[in-house]
């Protein structure tokens, strides 16, 4: 018994001599000439496809030019919104960088750095942001908390050989539905019909037409004829869908076009259709489509998706970070993001390139300048965004009629707004 | 009963039970009970945690009240309760008669058996993105495959009406194997003394089923009701790659539902007011099938 007690006793002092030398032998970060940040690692958070893609590639010509390590970490829309939630909320300061949505600002602002200080210690040049895109992503009560990297309004691809102008409003844009529908070989639309991206565009078509969910002082004007006749023409889109189309997310619906199968695409044309529309091997369609900005409706404001990039007040290497930062987001790479990844600019500068003029994806900047917006960027955002995902999904699938759907929209927002008001001077600045 | 209360038990022997059971006890405490109080606190507040300015407010038991006015969550509620009773019958009756099926101890039975379990086995995950695959109305291999016989394509997950009861289908896929390999057991575990008899006494093989088989074989039908029941309500995974909820909330459940109030909104008052009541709900419902299973033994003496 003695014995096993002397081994148990000796086994305990080996191991922890080992681990005593094993921290105590590595040497202290310090950094050399030229590279201010060796030895240090940040941590960065990204939606997952090629905002993750984009910084891994960089990551390297980063440390070999700071002496600082990247690790990037990345995930899909649906829960990268809860861990970015759950690690600013709680103060973990596991990321020194994180990448919210634009309509995540309001929420996560009082977690993230103010940029403010960094700019003006580095004279770091802002101009070039393009300013109606900063407002809505990147900045949130007068604070900066972020740039945005991304700027992608909704727009849509279509088929050059079936379309040759695309429509104007949505009569029109029916009338073309109606000409080139040839079920079941050809369907005019491919729509993702999951109720997450459904209510995307059904935005689209109420913001297009004039409709709002509130006025600047939040007094709700959601009980619309607006509302209404958005809701008919979302309904209305699924006459000239495969039927399959209500139980598609966005890689079904873009397989669809690619596939040759569907003459206009609801979708963000960057994600897929254009990084492979014209690879012959992955599509049926190559040189035969176009990307176009919605039908211009009463406006042409559609919806916009666009991503910032700042700093966690959590964050363990706040000045690494913001090297980061500047690197990531500084025009060369925003032209590389175009050309290798199909990320649009959030530089005007980067829009301005010939390469960039003569692209496909150009008439994006036309459908940026008609007006992108985001919903209520308030924290009860996600919120209020449900409620009208719920009522589209269950009118559009006729679970609901119409003045239920209206009814529905009006109770839910009244009660987001009354359980989780804005802010004492937030004005609304969406829609 | 497998273990009996030694009469003959001292001090020193009650002492190290104990000391022994510390750690779950105490792994419970700081995994479960403690959670679950706060939880319970939580309840009572107003509070979303990426306010970061807002302190929880005290509304009694409003969010309870706010629950049943919802009507997402009264939907997902006669959804879940559909669901189980669905699954949960469908997967008892046919396991039942697979695990029949395979009591005879051959070499067919043992490979099939083998066979049975790969669905199990598959994480739910995987099993939705692959029935999701599978289901689609246009690519499917299933409307492919019903094409030969000439039903024309279906809809199997975009049309609210029959949504639910692809995701019953796909549960019954997966967990048929489970039922069956518990009650296979269970029925291996009968002395053959007793078939013989009842044979001998010139029962037909119905009347050796219903009157030996499946009397002897309850309490393990019971306690598997049980689980299936409770996991029938947990159901998540599958619905969330199969369906999200939809189309409309035709597939809403209440774990995508409390998953909605909690993680995606972080509502944290209102989401444990939600997961209170369900675990209320749960412990009544196991509470049921124990007595049941208790009523049975006792019955059978």
């Amino acid at each position: 018994m003695k014995k096993i007690q002397i081994l148990i006793a000796v086994v305990l002092v080996i191991g922890l001599a080992t681990a005593a030398f094993a921290g105590g032998g590595k040497e202290p970060p310090t950094a050399t000439e030229g590279k201010p940040f060796a030895g240090q690692k940040i941590t960065v958070l990204y939606f997952s496809a090629t905002y993750a893609e984009a910084a891994k590639e960089y990551s390297a010509e980063f440390t070999e030019k700071t002496g600082c390590e990247v690790e990037v970490v990345d995930f899909p829309y649906l829960t990268l919104y809860e861990k970015m939630a759950l690690a600013l909320s709680t103060e973990d300061s596991t990321y020194d960088i994180v990448t919210p949505a634009c309509q995540w600002d309001g929420e996560f602002e009082p977690f993230m750095e103010d940029l403010e200080p960094y700019i003006k210690r580095d004279n770091f040049d802002t101009s070039d942001f393009l300013p109606g895109l900063w407002e809505q992503s990147g900045k949130w009560a007068g604070k900066i908390m972020g740039f945005p990297f991304s700027n992608t309004p909704q727009t849509l691809a279509y088929r050059t050989d079936l379309i040759s102008d695309f429509p104007e409003n949505w009569d029109e844009f029916f009338e073309v539905c109606e000409e080139i529908h040839d079920p079941p070989n050809l369907y005019a639309i491919a729509i993702p019909g999951l109720k997450e991206q459904l209510s995307g565009l059904w935005m689209m078509v109420h913001w297009s037409l004039g409709g709002a969910w509130a006025d600047e002082n939040w007094n709700l004007t959601i009980d619309s004829p607006k509302t209404r006749e958005a809701l008919k023409i979302t309904k209305k889109w699924f006459d000239y869908s495969d039927p399959a189309a209500p139980a598609w997310g966005l890689p079904e619906s873009d397989a669809a076009f690619l596939n040759g199968n569907a003459g206009i695409a609801f979708s963000w044309p960057t994600l897929s259709i254009a990084p492979n529309g014209d690879n012959p091997e992955k599509s049926k369609v190559v040189n035969k489509w176009a990307i176009a900005p919605i039908p211009y409706a009463e406006n042409g404001v559609t919806v916009l998706s666009s991503w910032d990039i700042g700093i966690p007040k959590a964050a363990k290497n706040k000045d690494a970070a913001w090297e980061w930062i500047k690197f990531y987001t500084n025009a060369e790479k925003q032209l590389k993001n175009f050309k290798d990844y199909s990320i649009l600019p959030s530089r005007e500068s980067v829009w301005e390139m010939p390469e960039v003029k003569n692209d496909k994806l150009y008439p994006h900047k036309k459908a940026s300048d008609q007006g992108a917006i985001i919903w209520w960027r308030i924290p009860a955002g996600t919120m209020a965004e449900t409620t009208i995902r719920d009522a589209v999904a269950n009118y559009v699938t006729g679970q609901w009629d119409l003045e239920r759907s209206v009814r529905f929209m009006e109770n839910g927002l009244a009660k987001v707004l009354e359980e989780y008001p804005p802010a004492p001077g937030v004005k609304n600045s969406g829609r | 009963m497998l273990i009996s209360r030694n009469i003959h038990q001292t001090t020193s022997d009650r002492l190290w039970s104990w000391a022994f059971l510390l750690p779950v006890v105490a792994v419970l405490m700081i995994a479960a009970f403690i959670p679950l109080g706060y939880g319970l606190v939580l309840s009572f507040f107003r509070y979303k945690l990426t306010i970061a300015t807002s302190r929880p407010a005290f509304i009694g038991l409003q969010n309870y009240f706010n629950m049943f006015r919802d009507e997402i969550f009264i939907k997902s509620l006669t959804n879940n309760v559909l669901f189980a009773l669905l699954s949960v019958s469908i997967e008892l009756g046919i396991g039942v008669m697979v695990a029949m099926m395979l009591s005879d101890d051959n070499r067919m039975s043992r490979l099939l058996t083998t066979f049975l379990m790969v669905p199990m086995i598959i994480a739910p995950v995987a099993s939705g993105t692959l029935w999701r695959m599978m289901v689609d109305r246009t690519y499917g291999v299933v409307n492919y495959l019903l094409s030969f016989v000439g039903i024309p394509p279906v809809s199997w997950i975009g049309d609210y009406r029959i949504a639910l009861y692809t995701v019953v289908f796909v549960d019954c896929w997966q967990f048929i194997p489970f039922v069956a390999l518990l009650v296979l057991s269970s029925i291996k575990s009968i002395p053959q003394s007793f078939l013989d008899a009842a044979r001998v006494d010139g029962a037909s093989p119905w009347k050796v089923f219903t009157k030996v088989v499946l009397p002897i074989t309850s309490p393990v039908i019971i306690i598997v009701a049980m689980i299936r029941f409770i996991d029938a309500f947990k159901i998540f995974d599958v619905v969330f790659v199969m369906t999200q909820g939809g189309p409309g909330n035709a597939t809403e459940m209440l774990p995508t539902y409390i998953y909605r109030q909690g993680i995606k909104f972080l509502d944290v008052g209102y989401s444990s007011a939600t997961a209170i009541m369900f675990i209320i709900a749960m412990s009544l419902i196991a509470w049921v099938f124990i007595r049941l299973r208790s009523l049975q033994l006792r019955r059978l003496g």
